[in-house]
């Protein structure tokens, strides 16, 4: 019973943080609709290309979590092999990365107090 | 009228009064808690102090001179021996002053007699107050339980919502200070000084609190019981320096402890006594000696102050502003300067030794770090992750914009805008001064990553007075031993007010033209 009333608290934490989310990414244009459709590579593409990324010294993506409901981690799966494996996807994700990369490089540069 | 402070202050007598028909009255207290104050103490320790305050009229402003009354106060009994020997004295026609005895049973029968209007009544939690009572004297006061305690009495819980009159406001006000002096009685008589400041500034913040939620006016006997607790904090910040420098080497408890213990101790006595050293300017609680020597131990205070979690920023903090204000504005931008450094360093996000967010104690921090290691987890921290957050950072950063740091600003830029800054906004204006705030937010701030010197200029020096009691306003140390009690009330707008209320004291402004 204990362990019930747990995850029923749990799922109501859950629900209302991702709520909140939700409005106010919805505000700022920052949530992409599929309307029914199901989660495909485009859907994810258009994602990334939303959000804001930090790389580290190497390059690399840093700080990029992903949070799946449980009966989508196999269609999320499948996703993300089809961007790696699909060469016309692959070639869109590797220009996107290098697009946020230069953002990135170009918001470091200009890290600096002015006047 | 008066009581001792253990200070340059002396009279000779424990307590001076005047009772309700003008009579100057001399007291001397004594404590043998619980037992019989026997014939050989009395002959050795009280009888030349008692002939003292017999003999001697009271040295004090407004009295002629011309007669006293002497009582001799115990909190236990006395032995039938003495009773006779105060009796011969009284009988001494050399002495003009006739010493009355009150004893532990005086006392409790009056206790009695003024208990409702004496003991706090609202007194729900009386297992905290038990287990404050009974807690080890010589660790830190366990301040949640005063603060829960403190809160019951003077209505600040929510479910608080009843006007409070203002006769009912003064009872629970002195009802709300005499627990506190019961509560940590126990600290007191160990000799606690930092458990006895903290406890009794939680009291007045509380006390300014309930004022300020209440609408009420520190005045009559509200004014008076602040005033006093005011002076036991005095007190107890001289006790403590008096201690400092019968200790030099500042060794206390078990030596196998002192590597972990000594840096937040030094830490905490360089805030401590800057406070004092403030509050001695106003209220002259040292004598010229020793308040020169407190003011060298602060120019070059141990060189073994630690910054072991953010809380131990607050009273680094309250010592740069004393330097500040004393002449010292070179060491006081380079120690800022450090401070500010070492933060924003130790929390950058990839930093594996961040600090500690200042709502962790030093015990809670060194848990963490000399308890079993359990990859990061710890019983009251869990696996709370602090790297690239702060809660000090702006506040010291602000500080160093306000002296007109703009080179080192600059150079610090890159790493204090990639931090998240935090601060907990409290709703109403009396949420400040209570230990942990009813309702609130936590907001996170993210500098854009090019900012303009002007507008930080504009904000470090943007004060907002609404956002505290206005009666905080005209208490600025009290302020700054609150931060020491409660290290996440530095915040960026604290600090500024407390700056702007010293250079008002000061006459001056220690704000630095842009050295552009």
């Amino acid at each position: 019973m204990i362990e019930n009333l747990a995850d029923e608290m749990a799922r109501d934490m859950s629900h209302h943080m991702f709520g909140s989310i939700e409005k106010t990414l919805d505000e700022y244009d920052q949530t992409v609709h599929l309307h029914g459709q199901p989660l495909g590579p485009e859907a994810v593409l258009e994602m990334l290309g939303k959000m804001r990324m930090d790389f580290d010294d190497a390059g690399n993506p840093v700080g990029l979590s992903v949070i799946v409901p449980p009966q989508l981690s196999e269609r999320w799966e499948w996703v993300v092999q089809q961007i790696h494996e699909d060469p016309v996807l692959r070639k869109k994700y590797d220009e996107l990365i290098e697009q946020k990369r230069g953002e990135w490089r170009d918001r470091e540069t200009a890290r600096k107090l002015v006047g | 009228m008066h009581s001792t402070r253990h200070t340059v202050l002396e009279y000779g007598k424990d307590v001076i009064a005047v009772n309700p028909d003008g009579e100057w009255c001399a007291y001397q207290l004594k404590g043998t808690p619980g037992g019989k104050l026997g014939l050989t103490e009395f002959r050795s320790e009280i009888q030349p102090q008692l002939i003292q305050l017999m003999s001697q009229p009271i040295v004090f402003p407004g009295y002629d001179g011309d007669h006293h009354r002497s009582f001799l106060v115990n909190n236990g009994e006395y032995q039938e021996e003495v009773i006779r020997a105060v009796d011969d004295l009284n009988r001494n026609p050399s002495l003009t002053s006739k010493v009355t005895l009150i004893a532990r049973g005086d006392l409790l029968d009056w206790c009695k007699r003024f208990g409702v209007a004496l003991w706090p009544s609202e007194l729900e939690d009386t297992k905290a107050l038990l287990e404050l009572f009974l807690s080890d004297p010589k660790d830190t006061l366990p301040i949640e339980k005063l603060s829960t305690l403190l809160e019951q009495i003077l209505s600040l819980r929510e479910k608080d919502t009843r006007k409070v009159n203002s006769q009912e406001f003064e009872r629970r006000v002195t009802s709300a200070a005499l627990l506190t002096g019961i509560a940590t009685s126990a600290f007191a008589e160990s000799e606690n000084h930092l458990a006895i400041i903290s406890a009794w500034t939680l009291f007045l913040v509380t006390a300014i609190a309930s004022i300020e939620r209440h609408q009420k006016r520190s005045k009559g006997a509200v004014e008076r019981t602040m005033a006093l607790a005011e002076a036991a904090i005095g007190d107890s910040l001289a006790m403590l320096w008096q201690e400092v420098q019968d200790k030099p080497d500042l060794v206390e408890g078990s030596p196998l402890a002192e590597p972990e213990v000594r840096g937040w101790r030094h830490t905490t006595l360089v805030g401590l006594l800057s406070t004092l050293a403030f509050h001695d300017e106003r209220a002259c609680y040292l004598d010229p000696e020793t308040r020169k020597r407190l003011d060298a131990w602060l120019r070059l205070p141990p060189v073994a102050c630690e910054i072991w979690g953010e809380a131990a920023v607050a009273p680094l903090a309250t010592w740069v502003y004393w330097l500040l204000f004393h002449g010292e504005q070179t060491k006081a931008k380079t120690e800022l300067l450090a401070i500010a450094t070492t933060l924003i360093e130790r929390n950058h996000p990839k930093s594996s030794s961040a600090l500690a967010s200042p709502y962790y104690t030093w015990q809670e921090v060194i848990a963490k770090i000399i308890g079993p290691n359990c990859e990061g987890w710890s019983p009251v921290m869990g696996k709370e992750a602090f790297a690239g957050n702060s809660y000090m950072a702006e506040p010291i950063f602000h500080m160093l914009v306000r002296l007109g740091m703009k080179k080192e600003c600059k150079d610090l830029w890159r790493l204090f805008s990639i931090l998240g800054h935090h601060v907990c906004l409290h709703d109403e204006p009396w949420q400040f001064c209570v230990l942990k705030m009813p309702t609130g937010a936590n907001q996170t701030r993210i500098y854009p990553a090019t900012y303009s010197w002007e507008v930080l200029q504009e904000e470090a020096h943007a004060a907002s007075p609404t956002n505290t009691p206005e009666l905080m306003h005209s208490k600025p140390l009290l302020q700054s031993l609150w931060w020491q009690v409660a290290p996440y009330r530095f915040t960026s707008a604290s600090s500024t007010l407390f700056s702007c209320a010293m250079e008002s004291a000061s006459g001056g402004c220690h704000s630095s033209a842009d050295e552009g």
